[in-house]
């Protein structure tokens, strides 16, 4: 059995039907291309078929996705007939640096916790705290109340089988100046640590180094490239940047940007990783196509070094 | 004939929250941008825009379908109209509210509490946006309700008191801002579990009707008819087009815009679907009705060919009804 298992993180956005029977009919209605990307059967069937046999799941699909199928079980045993398993779920922990926020950001973790749970997952992949604009730059103690909550949802989320992995992202109160002090505020035992290869460098970190002084807390990754690294201050702190006017890409398919995965995989060897590794393709215009583009230079790239 | 019906397009067209090829573009402001004037060149100077709470949880990059977005871009709503009137759009007819998507767990207070609010913030951007009318679907679809209060025997009667005192208050802050409030009826709502004439009776009289052709039809109710009955009480109508038979009860499931006996898109782009729109836009005449008629394609496969689809369409309405009734 490999030590890596790939798994893709759910940006489909809404996905309407569980299963169409009538694929030829609908397609004749309108001879566009939207019966390809409009039922959960066929999104499970590409992923297999390009070996993600994990799904991680965001809170945005739910609306849609637990009505449709009646529960999480039952999402789960639907994936599962096609192979596939989810392997996590996003989550954000809300307003972390304000402890009288705290019981309610405790309750919403648990919440996600006991959900993931039904999914039978594992990962909660967690951006620590909310946007740079509006909350930051954060104090000291505003860091180590951060620290404290993420904490207490670890310990919660260890007691069931779950691990709280901190997923930052460039555009968060956390940053770059503050990442590695809330990292070591966290409590090793409970709180993990979920690399997004390029959110971590846009932030302005070596993920290499980063991965090689953090092994022991970097339970998963989401495999993902940029061709931005270390972004200046004033983008990081700018207003709603995740998604930008002119459509410019802070994310692109592993091997399309200027990430070194092929270093980041002998670290990977070299540390004897197990685990989910992710990836995660937004801002893509064809999630199908960015699926098989990285398949393909897992397969050719980055497997011969470390599978 | 010469007429007094306005007539608008609906952003619905822009279906952000649901999957295909290139549906990423949409949440950047470049494509809003490259939009606008064609629908100005598809020869439609009024838009209708559906509040979506869901654009200021999330950010967003020019969609226009929250106030915090527009103000994000382009500082105050004032300066957003005037950039939609430099693209040829003259005018903000309306906004539409759901509150369906505050459906999402088994509180009510939750529900309630999040509609009224959001309800709120979008009768304050329409006025801001100088619209006349805000359409607002009185209740998510019965199905998902179902899903998530079923549990109690008694939701319908809870659920529909409480709508009712939810719309009350929306009637008021609307005529607070000058603003027509009409109740946009979809096919799928807990509404048509019951009878509508007696739900109406206890709204503010200030409360007018949307009227929407592909849902009515859908809900085997002629448009028509309905248009002519309820004339004095038509706060807006929507041309919209369907050839959805719901036949297996879709209506009463958690997403009945979606078949799952067997899936089809159920509003089509106008004139692509059986509904008999150029009875309907006769009957508008015939009443002299003076108000906004929006086209809505809300599951197009593309908006720019919605565009023009429509606007093929309409020109044979109103030029030729008969042609399009024959179909």
């Amino acid at each position: 059995m490999n030590n890596i298992r790939y798994s893709h993180m759910n940006h489909w956005k809404n996905i309407p039907y569980q299963r169409i029977d009538n694929f030829r009919e609908f397609y004749y209605e309108d001879k566009t291309n939207t019966a390809y990307y409009s039922d959960w059967d066929r999104i499970l069937r590409y992923q297999k078929a390009l070996g993600f046999n994990g799904i991680e799941l965001v809170p945005w699909d739910f609306p849609e996705l637990l009505p449709l199928f009646g529960s999480a079980k039952a999402f789960k045993d639907f994936a599962t007939e096609r192979g596939i398993e989810v392997s996590g779920m996003f989550h954000l922990i809300d307003t972390a640096h304000d402890r009288s926020h705290h019981k309610q950001t405790f309750e919403e973790g648990k919440q996600a916790v006991d959900l993931l749970v039904q999914f039978g997952g594992t990962q909660l992949n967690s951006a620590p705290i909310n946007n740079y604009f509006g909350n930051g730059p954060l104090s000291r103690d505003q860091i180590k109340v951060a620290a404290e909550i993420i904490t207490e949802v670890g310990k919660y989320a260890t007691d069931h089988g779950v691990q709280i992995g901190i997923h930052n992202e460039f555009f968060l109160a956390i940053n770059k100046e503050n990442h590695r002090e809330y990292l070591e505020l966290t409590d090793p035992r409970y709180v993990h640590y979920c690399l997004d290869t390029a959110q971590v460098a846009l932030l302005g970190e070596d993920i290499l180094e980063f991965y090689d002084t953090y092994h022991e807390r970097i339970c998963t990754f989401h495999l993902k490239d940029t061709a931005t690294p270390n972004l200046p201050d004033e983008i990081r702190y700018s207003r709603d940047i995740e998604i930008v006017d002119d459509g410019t890409r802070w994310f692109w398919e592993p091997g399309e940007g200027v990430l070194d995965f092929k270093g980041l995989y002998q670290l990977m060897k070299k540390h004897q990783f197990k685990g989910w590794v992710t990836l995660e393709t937004d801002g893509t215009p064809d999630l199908l196509a960015s699926m098989a583009l990285t398949r393909y230079y897992i397969d050719n790239e980055l497997s011969p070094i470390y599978n | 004939m010469k007429n007094n019906i306005k007539i608008g397009f609906s952003l619905d067209m822009v279906n952000v929250q649901h999957q295909e090829p290139n549906r990423n573009r949409y949440e950047s402001k470049y494509y809003w941008d490259e939009l606008y004037p064609m629908i100005a060149m598809a020869g439609f100077t009024t838009v209708e825009i559906p509040f979506d709470p869901f654009w200021i949880f999330r950010g967003g990059s020019g969609v226009p379908f929250t106030k915090y977005c527009v103000e994000v871009k382009f500082e105050t709503v004032a300066k957003f109209v005037a950039h939609l009137q430099a693209q040829g759009i003259e005018k903000v007819a309306g906004i539409h509210f759901s509150p369906t998507i505050f459906m999402r767990n088994d509180n009510l207070d939750f529900y309630f509490d999040a509609s009224n609010y959001f309800g709120g913030e979008a009768i304050r951007y329409a006025a801001e946006l100088g619209c006349d009318y805000i359409n607002v679907t009185p209740t998510p679809p019965y199905g998902l309700i179902q899903h998530y209060h079923g549990k109690n025997n008694d939701w319908e009667a809870d659920f529909t008191k409480r709508t009712i005192e939810l719309i009350n208050n929306f009637a008021k802050v609307a005529k607070e801002n000058a603003i027509k409030l009409a109740l946009r009826n979809e096919y799928w709502s807990l509404l048509r579990n019951q009878n509508f004439e007696v739900f109406f009776s206890q709204l503010d009289d200030s409360v007018a009707l949307d009227f929407d052709a592909a849902h009515l039809r859908i809900a085997e109710q002629n448009p028509s008819e309905m248009v002519k009955k309820f004339a004095n009480r038509i706060g807006s109508v929507h041309l919209t087009d369907t050839a959805f038979v719901d036949d297996a009860k879709i209506w009463k499931t958690p997403l009945p815009e979606y078949p799952q006996h067997r899936a089809t898109q159920v509003f089509r782009d106008l004139g692509f679907g059986n509904t008999n729109l150029g009875e309907l836009y006769q009957t508008l005449e015939s009443i002299d009705y003076q108000g906004w008629a929006i086209v809505s394609c809300r599951q197009t496969r593309e908006p720019m060919r919605a565009l023009l689809r429509s606007r093929n369409c309409l020109n044979k309405i109103i030029s030729q009804p008969e042609i399009v009734n024959s179909k």
